[in-house]
């Protein structure tokens, strides 16, 4: 089944095909983290909502009308529950203010770097995230963020003078 | 460490993207060596480089396990795809039957009206809840309702007919019994578990007795169960319920009444309940159809200790004739088949087929059948037109529910009753109502390779004898609808092999469709049947043998079939040798997909239904095109319509063709083949079916070769108000 192409798959998991699905889950998983990553910039929360997105992918896919952009439908999926997930989260962090500070990954080496991309604007982390954490090409994602590969360059530029200086004053670059 | 200078600080990170081209790449080097600020800066970028590579393969690593929780999630998960709602609700009250004084429409009619009162009725009466209502018709012994019928607007004959005077309904279900008297003097009696049905036609003063096997079990609709769901479901459509003291008869009672909007219509209903036995007393209901067709039905509810032992205390008039009809086995049958079936049991009877047919010239198609047979369930969707890439079993099953699919059907049976429905070529789906179907899924199951069991016999041949087989045979006569003929008899030979779970299914066809359809022996009957006819079978449809080995593996996977099909193309029928392919591929004991077996699901969602009544846009297209020929100051000859289609058609003058063949614009906008010439003979008249002619074609080619046309183009003038020709199918 691994080598059936998404249309495919799509076709067996709107029947219900819960291995189907589970192909094309092992398929676009990872840029699908990387996205949440990228909007959220927390890979415990991004892995939540990835996991949510796949989920709805499977109860939703009979929405899905032309099957061979289930990547991208999916990849729009994970970004509008990233957005709500920030939303719910900012209400939150107002109602009850920042009493409790969310879980942290154990202390390792990259954990201030995690941290310092989390704190990247928006715009900025997706194409760090996506260039520098998921190997993807400059073309690509200018395509996936609808903008040129010069604005991809741009950001990648930002990015890592933002990082530099955040990692700066937090003692872990040199 | 200090800052790196403003210029070279977006080179610095470029040089770490790799963007620099070599010239810049030696410009920065020269600067970095004499520039610790910028020299540092670079160094800490890659630092920063090194740590996102670290980060981006420890996410990496993780990735296996976060995948596999991901997985864990889905396959824990109970999600339900979503899908639009069919409203079975709207299904049923689209159905004629609805409308008749049935026991289904009765019930209906109690049932909405008991699901209503769920939960308290009121202060006064004593309180009481669904199941109280329900427990107390069922221990009723007899129920026994009278009804005032009135139709207004409803042009139907069957429908009046059924209606004049006052239709009575009686019914017991320990055991199942159910009697309805019509006002037309028609009565019928079913004793379900007896497996008896009784009907006396008034017309011809004849009781028709049928006797089937019985299943040992009520299998009687279960029109509670059923229409509890449904209920549910016009609660959630917002149907006003209104819940009153009253006093009836001298006595308090409930009122239940609801009134609501329903499809374009209106439902009123009204139940009176004794709040002492729960029993309905009186109900009423009255259905205005979109159409304008109104129908009010009205009786009350009485509950005697008895009721007619028969069809003759039913008032049937004892000199009526009695015809009998006897479907069940015979003990040598049952004998017969025993070793069958105790061979057969404990095989896995749960699985997923996939039959795909290829006929040749483009003809086929494709089946994928769903079957739980512990649970007389079974889902068959058929559709793709195209070949299948593979023989694979898994890549079949995706294909056979992909999308290629131009059309797809579904029907699905849920151990009662058929559902149905189907994806034209717009893409709209739409469902047909579902029909009580007792033994369908015998018939379902057969295609997955049980054995249908009723109205056979046991018959001894020399093939049966040679190899020690039992064979069954199962024929029927041929059938003619409103005097065209539908389906010829048909004898279909089982070959068993209790020991080895062996099966030879050889089905052959008495086929004989040239009108006027006479027997050629004896031309004073219609066509000849099984019992009757002296000759051989005129075609032998096909012989399949199914095997099963003791892993549940069934085979063959691939049958071919040839024979002769009568054609027709313009010029007289002729015999044609054809071939068809199957293949075959079971897959048994598996998991099946979670929709399965979900009327619900029929639909997917997003999918567009059509309105009921509402016409296609084929349909539409269609009229727009003949009230334009219509409108016309003259219209050609059928040939030249022919010769003028294929000109358009060459031309692609797209609104040409949509007028000669009306409706084709819808599917004809697509790329066309490279253009040919085509030479046209004499349009004929078709044989046996009135308005239509047909006009022989073939390519120049083609005829230049073998001097005959192998082509035709079908043409009618049925709805043309001026009785002009137009093209309404053709090849």
């Amino acid at each position: 089944m691994d080598g059936l192409s998404d249309e495919k798959l799509v076709s067996a998991s709107r029947a219900g095909n819960k291995g189907a699905y589970a192909v094309l889950i092992r398929r676009h998983y990872r840029h699908v983290l990387l996205v949440c990553l990228g909007v959220l910039g927390n890979i415990h929360d991004a892995e939540d909502i990835a996991q949510d997105a796949l989920l709805k992918g499977f109860t939703d896919i009979r929405k899905l009308r032309r099957s061979s952009k289930f990547g991208p439908w999916l990849t729009k999926i994970a970004r509008n529950l990233c957005i709500n997930h920030l939303r719910r989260k900012k209400r939150a962090t107002e109602i009850y203010a920042q009493t409790q500070s969310a879980p942290e990954s154990p202390a390792t080496d990259t954990v201030p770097l995690q941290r310092a991309i989390a704190k990247l604007p928006e715009d900025t982390r997706m194409p760090v995230v996506m260039y520098f954490l998921g190997k993807k090409p400059v073309k690509g994602i200018a395509e996936e963020m609808s903008i040129s590969p010069s604005g991809v360059y741009t950001k990648l530029r930002k990015g890592l003078h933002l990082l530099h200086d955040m990692l700066s004053e937090h003692g872990d670059t040199i | 460490m200090s800052a790196p200078c403003e210029n070279m600080k977006n080179t610095l990170t470029d040089f770490l993207l790799g963007t620099l081209d070599q010239q810049q790449s030696d410009v920065l080097t020269a600067h970095i060596t004499s520039c610790a600020s910028c020299a540092d800066y670079l160094k800490a970028l890659e630092n920063q480089k090194a740590n996102l590579n670290r980060l981006s393969q420890t996410i990496d690593a993780e990735m296996p396990a976060r995948i596999d929780r991901a997985l864990k999630a889905l396959n824990r998960s109970a999600i339900e795809q979503k899908s639009d709602t069919v409203s079975i609700w709207r299904t049923i009250m689209k159905s004629r039957i609805t409308k008749l004084a049935t026991a289904a429409a009765i019930i209906l009619v109690a049932m909405v009206l008991i699901y209503s009162i769920n939960g308290t009725v009121d202060i006064t009466t004593p309180a009481f809840a669904i199941d109280d209502v329900i427990n107390a018709m069922d221990n009723a012994e007899w129920m026994h309702m009278k009804f005032e019928t009135k139709l207004e607007n409803v042009e139907d004959r069957n429908l009046k007919q059924a209606f004049q005077g006052q239709p009575e309904i009686w019914q017991a279900l320990h055991p199942s019994r159910h009697i309805i008297i019509l006002g037309n003097g028609r009565i019928e009696f079913r004793e379900v578990e007896a497996g008896k049905k009784s009907i006396y036609d008034p017309n011809i003063n004849t009781i028709t007795v049928t006797l089937e096997q019985s299943s040992g079990e009520t299998s009687y609709p279960n029109m509670g169960k059923m229409l509890l769901t449904q209920i549910a479901e016009l609660e959630k459509a917002g149907a006003a319920v209104e819940r009153t003291d009253i006093v009836y008869e001298g006595k308090p009672a409930a009122s239940v009444s609801i009134d609501h909007d329903l499809n374009g219509g209106r439902l009123e209903m009204s139940l009176v309940v004794d709040p002492h036995t729960h029993l309905p007393l009186k109900m009423k209901m009255r259905q205005t159809f979109s159409d304008g067709e109104i129908v009010t039905l009205a009786g009350a509810c009485e509950y005697p200790s008895s009721g007619p032992a028969d069809i003759y205390e039913a008032g049937a008039p004892r000199d009526a004739k009695i015809e009998i009809i006897d479907k069940r086995p015979d003990a040598e049958f049952l004998e017969a088949i025993k070793p069958f079936n105790v061979a057969r049991d404990g095989l896995p009877s749960t699985g997923i087929s996939i039959s795909f047919s290829d006929a040749g010239k483009g003809s086929g198609g494709a089946s994928i059948l769903y079957a739980d047979k512990p649970k007389k369930r079974m889902e068959r969707r058929s559709g793709p037109q195209s070949k299948p890439a593979t023989e694979d079993f898994a890549q079949l099953l995706m294909w056979a529910q992909g999308e290629a699919a131009e059309s797809v059907t579904i029907d699905l049976y849920d151990g009662e009753y058929l559902h149905h429905a189907q994806r034209d070529y717009e893409g709209k789906w739409s469902v047909r109502e579902k029909k009580y179907w007792r033994t369908y899924y015998l018939a379902g199951l057969f295609d997955a390779g049980w054995l249908r069991l009723p109205d056979g016999k046991v018959v001894a041949n020399d093939y049966a004898t040679e190899n020690n087989l039992v064979c069954i045979e199962i024929s029927s006569k041929a059938e003619y609808r409103q005097g065209k003929f539908f389906q010829p008899a048909e004898r279909i030979l089982y070959y068993l092999d209790p020991a080895h779970d062996y099966m030879v299914v050889r089905r052959e066809q008495f086929k004989h469709r040239i009108p006027p359809y006479n027997n050629p022996v004896d031309p004073n009957t219609l066509d000849f049947d099984v019992e009757t006819t002296p000759s051989e079978p005129y075609e032998i449809v096909n012989v399949v043998e199914f095997g099963r080995t003791h892993t549940g593996h069934e085979y063959p996977k691939k049958t071919e079939e040839t024979g002769t099909k009568w054609r027709n193309y313009g010029a007289g029928w002729r015999l044609e040798p054809y071939t068809k392919t199957e293949h075959l591929s079971i897959s048994l004991d598996t998991e099946l997909p979670d929709p399965i077996f979900d009327a619900n699901t029929l639909i997917p969602e997003n999918a567009e239904t059509r309105a009921p009544g509402e016409k296609t846009e084929m349909a539409k297209a269609r009229d727009e095109a003949i009230a334009v020929i219509d409108s016309l100051p003259e219209w050609p000859e059928p040939e030249e319509i022919v010769n003028q289609y294929w000109k358009a058609r060459k031309a692609k003058a797209y609104e040409k063709m949509a007028i000669l063949w009306p409706g084709s614009s819808l599917w004809n906008e697509g790329p066309l083949k490279e253009p040919v010439e085509y030479l046209f003979g004499k349009a004929n008249p078709a044989v046996g079916i009135e308005n239509t002619i047909i006009v022989p074609y073939a390519t120049k080619s083609y005829y230049k070769e073998r001097g005959t046309y192998n082509l035709t183009m079908w043409l009618t003038n049925k709805e043309s108000k001026k009785g002009r020709y137009y093209i309404y199918s053709g090849n």
